[in-house]
């Protein structure tokens, strides 16, 4: 493996695409460096004609074609390049880096023009390693960028990143966890609650409180009326979507054709985004699932985000013995510790005109990356994200695996559909979403300090005027198959719902002016409404419950009749509402076994309520806590296919 | 390249059958309203003319229970609840229900005229078809003049065109429109239970192909279908048992329900050969089922099962009059015609819908129907 040794110190990454280099067949000086490296014993000259095919196909660059096959090593490669555009090679890794001086650079940029400065020498020029060809403009370039002489030296990819990452730690750590607050902190989490919203809370409290001590039989009459109400409305918001994404399933986002239709030579470079976290145990898994991707490999960016402190991980995943497409890249240490923040650190470095991100336990169909390119084509420019539908392999290991399954499959396939068909805002899942990487730059990429930054970046496009789309492909994940384990995940997403409600509702009259009434109602009713609905669970059953064991004379002394018809009435449509789309959603999976299974949904939602208020005592007491999922506990393997 | 098990089918065998004609939503609307206009006058028509018709005694029975009061316990006597809510919340009586029932009327027919389009039966066939249902004196006075049982019609009518959709062309979405119409059509008449029981006959003959390929479809796809009325029926038993202290109205709903006053047998067979003669009305459904028969016979049976829902509510004694009984096997026939009929079978269709409606004639010449038409001088 050509890059075993160097993973442990310098990530590595795909050989640059200079620009334009989709349009053109065969990259100028192919064939030379292909002689150069045949003459020079690294590879045969059948390798060499093998490459040539699959770059006449693909039209991507051969020393891509030869990194990713495994062909040639990144070291011998560059320092044959290096060679060829005469000029001297540096092992990055083995000089001292601490250029203060240059710490005003942006790392972003150099990490897209993929140079950067290592070393002043005592004439005041400076050393800089690039691994795009040293050409006089792109010397007279960097020389006006530093305003010095400036003498170029090749070094591989993986040794600018390396470079920019030990030089700009910095800084990297603090545009990744504080760059939103910095440019956008309106669409921040850091700050929970504003002065206006926390004087409304206050209000509202207050007047509950003065209820109750005054009045508190039509107080508990009114707020059980209010919470049945908006209990049936958000259920039945969720449930007339689902209608309109069952009505819409006859519509393919993009159909096998359309997708098979994409020769190689016009696919880009795709991105994908591999947050891990204590999760040695499945990445083995994770390096098969990359590699049934149906995509030119040399075409693939692979980052696999690895947190400064998580050196189990790290080790599994040398172990794993990844392709040479598959970078490692460090997340520095510092708060907020959380996935949004390491997501944020693998932007910099991206290079894909598209980007995905995948758990470590995911298993996307093999040509998702295929149909997304197909759908963002289709789509148009102000298409900036597609979601692909999650569902589990694992879904029959338990009952809670089993009413995962049963949530899941009526989400992704009814209500994202639903929202994408009605143009609302779409709260992206976790995983499996596809972006234009340009345009989640000008979204300005994840919020750190919101704990499901996915759900915010969806509705933070939306109320930036930009669209978010689904497209029709799954990607299979592992259910969380115990029950703390579930508790923690959904407090974690609803307390993200919480945050996001009051990030975007900041400011009420801006959002509807900005969004229109219609996507700012859907925003409030789905996002607001999901937690409220959760929230208001036990309070409903312990109506039902006192309604069957109290007799009618006490009921009535606190509920007026019709509220106590009117909230059970509500309590028990919204159930059934919901109960009706789950069991719709696997029917349309061809999940057979599950479909009565949804009749325990209200149990299910009891669970919810559990991590509710688990969320709301964290949104108040450690809002930005980031409650780890674990994964790798199913005994179900993924590559054995969904069961 | 094989696809996980679960992953979504790539696309429906028969996508025709997903598209809507007209194709947008508001020349749909246009059609419908257009299709229900002769309706709405003859609503008001009856309306002008003073004639009592089961609209009136709705009206009147709604105005009854709202001087009563409407405490939640009062509020269960209403079972099926939906009319007399509309009779209550419409402002304009019996005038109003009339025309309600007649744009329901115009849904129903542009329901079947879609169908038939999509069937690509030829022009002249669909005009004959629709003309010989939409004329009948039995659809026109039952849309005018009972909303209640015709809403019911009406809803069997699309869940009858879901469970099609649902389990011969695996749409999803005609899960829903059949379980939430069904569920409501027992919200309007009780005697839609009998459909409700029928469902679980139908699921696998409809749906036999996939009940072949998919293990636990067949119980699956009932219970899609099913749930909602399940669910509406016990939800409002618990709140009919948790404010009276008693399920009387909605599970022991129809005063001569399961009394076989005549004995079991002998009660069956008369609802047979009532149901017999309805069918006689509509003989496009026979017509339908006997095309079907030499390809797909289980289909086939599968559309049969709609007269022997109609015999088992008329057996059980839940009220199903025979104007209704006729105008679901008429336009239940016409959802399911032949696709692409040759010659020979659009002219048995077209000969067959005349007879039927010349049939539908005679056979409710002496009812209520009739008393009706002779009440408005025809």
């Amino acid at each position: 493996m050509p890059h075993a040794g160097s993973n442990q110190a310098a990530p590595a990454a795909m050989p640059p695409l200079p620009e334009g280099h989709r349009r053109r067949a065969v990259p100028l000086g192919a064939d030379r460096i292909g002689d150069a490296l045949v003459s020079s014993g690294h590879i045969t000259r059948d390798q060499l004609d093998w490459a040539l095919g699959v770059q006449h196909r693909t039209g991507s660059r051969l020393g891509a074609i030869l990194l990713a096959a495994g062909l040639v090593s990144r070291p011998s490669l560059y320092q044959t390049l290096a060679e060829q555009w005469g000029v001297p090679f540096v092992d990055v890794t083995k000089v001292p880096l601490g250029l203060s001086t240059w710490k005003k650079l942006d790392p972003v940029r150099l990490a897209r023009e993929l140079w950067v400065p290592i070393h002043r020498r005592r004439d005041g020029s400076v050393v800089v390693a690039t691994s795009q060809q040293p050409t006089a403009e792109r010397q007279a370039a960097i020389e006006r960028e530093l305003g010095r002489p400036v003498l170029l030296m090749a070094t591989t990819d993986w040794d600018v990143d390396y470079a920019l990452r030990h030089l700009f730690r910095d800084q990297l750590l603090d545009a990744a966890s504080h760059g939103l607050w910095r440019n956008d902190r309106e669409h921040s989490a850091r700050a929970v609650v504003t002065r206006e919203q926390g004087a409304v809370f206050l209000v509202c409290l207050l007047v509950l409180v003065g209820g109750l001590v005054a009045e508190p039989g039509p107080t508990v009459a009114f707020c059980s009326a209010v919470i049945a109400c908006g209990f049936l409305v958000s259920v039945a918001f969720k449930f007339a979507v689902c209608l309109v994404g069952a009505y819409h399933e006859t519509f393919v986002q993009v159909t096998d054709e359309e997708t098979a239709a994409i020769e190689d030579g016009d696919l880009p470079t795709y991105t994908i985004l591999v947050p891990c976290y204590r999760e040695a145990n499945v990445v083995p898994n994770l390096m098969a699932h990359l590699a049934a991707l149906d995509y030119p490999a040399e075409k693939l960016d692979v980052l696999l985000l690895l947190e400064e402190d998580d050196e189990e991980t790290r080790a599994a995943a040398i172990a794993a013995r990844p392709p040479a497409t598959v970078t490692f890249v460090t997340v520095p240490r510092g708060q907020p510790q959380t996935k949004p923040k390491a997501c944020n650190v693998g932007l910099v470095f991206a290079r894909g005109e598209y980007l995905v991100i995948y758990d470590a336990e995911d298993k996307p169909d093999p040509d998702q990356l295929r149909r997304s390119v197909a759908a963002f084509r289709k789509g148009g420019p102000d298409l900036v994200c597609v979601q692909a539908a999650l569902n589990y392999f694992n879904a029959e290991e338990n009952a809670l695996t089993r009413m995962f399954a049963l949530e899941y499959s009526f989400w992704f396939d009814y209500m994202l559909t639903g929202l994408s068909a009605l143009r609302l805002p779409i709260p992206l899942g976790g995983t499996s979403n596809h972006f234009r990487t340009d345009e989640l730059r000008l979204l300005g990429g994840w919020d750190p300090f919101n704990v499901t930054e996915d759900a915010d970046l969806g509705i933070r496009a939306a109320a930036l005027s930009r669209r978010v789309g689904v497209v029709n492909s799954t990607t299979f994940e592992e259910a969380n198959n115990a029950y703390r384990n579930f508790v923690r995940q959904r407090s974690r997403w609803i307390k993200g719902y919480l945050q996001t409600t009051l990030v975007h509702l900041r400011h009420p009259v801006e959002l509807v002016r900005t969004v229109g009434w219609r996507q700012a109602v859907g925003f409030a009713l789905l996002i607001a409404g999901t937690p409220a609905s959760f929230l208001a669970m036990p309070p409903l059953y312990a109506l039902l419950v006192a309604s069957i064991v109290l007799p009618p004379s006490a009921m009535a002394a606190v509920f007026p009749g019709w509220v106590l018809w009117m909230s059970l009435a509500n309590f028990l449509l919204g159930n059934a509402l919901m109960v009706y789309v789950s069991m719709m959603g696997v029917f349309k999976r061809r999940r057979h076994r599950l479909v009565l299974w949804a009749l325990l949904n209200p149990f299910y939602w009891l669970l919810h309520a559990v991590a509710a208020y688990k969320a709301l005592g964290q949104l108040v007491l450690r809002p930005h806590y980031w409650e780890k999922t674990d994964h790798g506990l199913t005994s179900v393997q993924p590559s054995a296919g969904p069961r | 390249m094989a696809s996980p098990p679960y992953s979504l089918p790539p696309a429906l065998a028969e996508r025709w059958a997903a598209v809507r004609w007209p194709a947008t939503f508001g020349r749909r609307m246009l059609m419908r309203l257009a299709l229900s206009a002769p309706y709405v006058a003859i609503a008001v028509w009856l309306h002008v003319r003073g004639i009592l018709t089961e609209n009136v005694r709705l009206e009147q029975f709604a105005r009854a229970f709202g001087r009563s009061g409407t405490s939640p316990g009062a509020v269960t006597r209403i079972f099926p609840p939906l009319a007399p809510a509309a009779a209550r919340l419409l402002p304009g009586g019996a005038e109003a229900l009339g025309i309600v029932g007649a744009l329901a009327a115009g849904c129903l027919l542009h329901l079947c005229w879609e169908r038939l389009v999509r069937a690509s039966v030829p022009r002249w066939l669909v005009a004959v078809l629709l003309a010989a249902a939409g004329a009948c004196p039995v659809l026109w006075l039952d849309a005018a003049g009972n909303v209640m049982g015709f809403l019911a019609v009406v809803l069997l009518a699309v869940a009858v065109a879901g469970m099609v959709d649902f389990l011969h062309f695996n749409r999803t979405t005609g899960g829903y429109a059949a379980g939430l119409s069904l569920a409501l059509a027992v919200l309007c008449d009780p005697a839609a239970l009998a459909f409700a029981a029928g469902v679980v006959l139908a699921v696998p003959l409809l749906g036999w192909e996939r009940v072949r390929r998919e293990l636990g479809s067949s119980l699956s796809g009932t219970a899609v279908v099913l749930f909602p009325t399940v669910a509406v029926l016990g939800a409002w038993a618990f709140l009919e048992w948790r404010f009276t202290g008693a399920v009387r109205h909605s599970l022991l709903f129809a005063p001569y329900a399961f009394h076989f006053r005549t004995g079991v047998l002998a009660g069956l067979a008369a609802a047979a050969s009532r149901v017999g003669w309805e069918l006689s009305c509509a003989p496009v459904l026979l017509v339908a089922a006997i095309c079907l028969w030499r390809r797909r016979p289980l289909v086939a049976a599968g559309l049969l099962v709609v007269p022997l829902d109609l015999v088992l509510a008329t057996w059980l004694g839940l009220h199903v009059p025979t104007a209704e009984g006729i105008v679901l096997l008429g336009v239940t026939g016409l959802m399911v015609v032949p696709t692409r009929p040759d010659r020979l079978v659009s002219a048995v269709l077209a000969v067959e819908a005349v007879a039927g409606a010349a049939c539908a004639v005679a056979l409710t010449g002496a009812g209520e129907t009739g008393q009706l038409l002779r009440a408005l001088g025809l």
